[in-house]
């Protein structure tokens, strides 16, 4: 990543006065003391950043992918979980998934599904990551956020500006 | 203190997605219109009001327009625009609504929820009932990028979404006259949904 964008984001943060919105601090903390070697080939710089210490050796398979870059939520969603599976099966452990609601696309829909849309992603998201032995939803995907909002008084949604994080979030453990 | 004024004007920009297309314009002699900017032109007769959208791009090719943004320029005030935020009423009524990926549309699921209802939203709790401006038979130009609203992605595509909402437009009387639809990045500063609606039969 550019200086000019961390420049950019600094200059937001300072002005606007709000705290980094920190996802990838929380699974740094999750990470951090479970001493996983990690891959990162997937994911948002930031982890990297914070878990770079952890990173596995090339030549070694890793205990976990992290899989965090956002722009791989706008694939196809078949595709992305083909990508799950193939990092899943490459692992000792499992893989970190994390996606974002708002740019899923998946090549065909089910109209069956009868849940909200927070509900509809965790039973598409768990019935195509069944090949996990567990799995732990740490997704914080916001149903109506334009009825919520009205209710509250404010915007959780975007509620950082610009800046957008995964709020789609899986580990798929192997044990 | 310097650096934050350029941070405060970089993101008030951020949500007029036609001004970079302003800017590069406003010394050119050739203006550069995009083809659905020129289809808004070609078609818009009588008086125009541009909201959430920077508008001012639009001051460059069409006669009478207004131009309303959500709040003021942080820099310093943009001569032609004006403020939903400074408590905007407007006597007039305009002949066209021109909306362009408007960020008070972002996280809606409802784009007749959006021109009806003044509640808070993306850009703030000042968004007017944006009907109110229209002149009956007014259109509405607008477009927006898919992944500007909230909806269920694994049930619907983009065109059951889409016409979802326009039945819901519809039995308002709001008619679509004009829909197309396209990938979700083929065209970032107008978005890929770009609609023309008429109040012709509006009962609003």
């Amino acid at each position: 990543m550019s200086k000019r964008f961390h420049d950019w984001y600094k200059l937001q943060k300072d002005m606007q006065g709000w705290n980094t919105i920190p996802p990838d601090t929380a699974l740094a903390n999750i990470l951090a003391p479970t001493d996983l070697s990690l891959n990162f080939d997937y994911c948002h710089y930031s982890i990297k950043r914070l878990l770079g210490a952890f990173e596995c050796a090339a030549d070694q398979q890793p205990d976990l992918y992290v899989i965090t870059d956002i722009e791989l939520s706008k694939i196809r969603l078949e595709e992305l979980f083909a990508l799950y599976q193939d990092c899943y099966n490459k692992s000792n452990r499992g893989i970190y998934i994390a996606a974002l609601s708002y740019y899923l696309s998946p090549l065909s829909f089910d109209e069956t599904l009868s849940g909200t849309y927070s509900e509809n992603i965790d039973t598409v998201f768990r019935m195509n990551c069944s090949f996990a032995n567990r799995i732990d939803n740490l997704s914080t995907v916001i149903d109506n956020p334009l009825q919520l909002a009205h209710q509250q008084g404010y915007m959780i949604e975007g509620s950082n500006y610009i800046f957008v994080h995964p709020n789609i979030k899986y580990f798929l453990w192997k044990d | 203190m310097n650096h934050n004024r350029v941070a405060q004007y970089k993101m008030w920009k951020n949500s007029l997605y036609k001004w970079d297309s302003y800017i590069g314009n406003r010394h050119r002699t050739e203006k550069i219109c995009d083809p659905w900017s020129q289809k808004i032109i070609e078609n818009c007769e009588g008086s125009s009001v541009v909201f959430n959208s920077g508008g001012l791009f639009f001051k460059d090719f069409m006669p009478d327009i207004t131009v309303v943004e959500v709040s003021p320029c942080p820099i310093k005030s943009v001569k032609g625009m004006l403020y939903s935020s400074q408590g905007i009423d407007f006597d007039k009524e305009f002949d066209n609504l021109i909306l362009i990926n408007p960020i008070s549309l972002k996280y809606n699921n409802s784009i007749l929820d959006f021109l009806v209802n003044q509640r808070i939203n993306r850009s703030g709790p000042s968004k007017p009932n944006l009907l109110k401006w229209l002149k009956k038979p007014g259109k509405i130009y607008l477009s927006v990028s898919d992944w500007h609203i909230y909806y269920d992605r694994l049930k619907y595509s983009v065109a059951d979404m889409v016409a979802m909402q326009l039945r819901e437009l519809q039995k308002t009387g709001i008619e679509c006259e004009y829909l197309e639809i396209t990938l979700v990045n083929s065209d970032v500063e107008n978005g890929n949904i770009k609609m023309t609606l008429s109040t012709k039969h509006s009962i609003i």
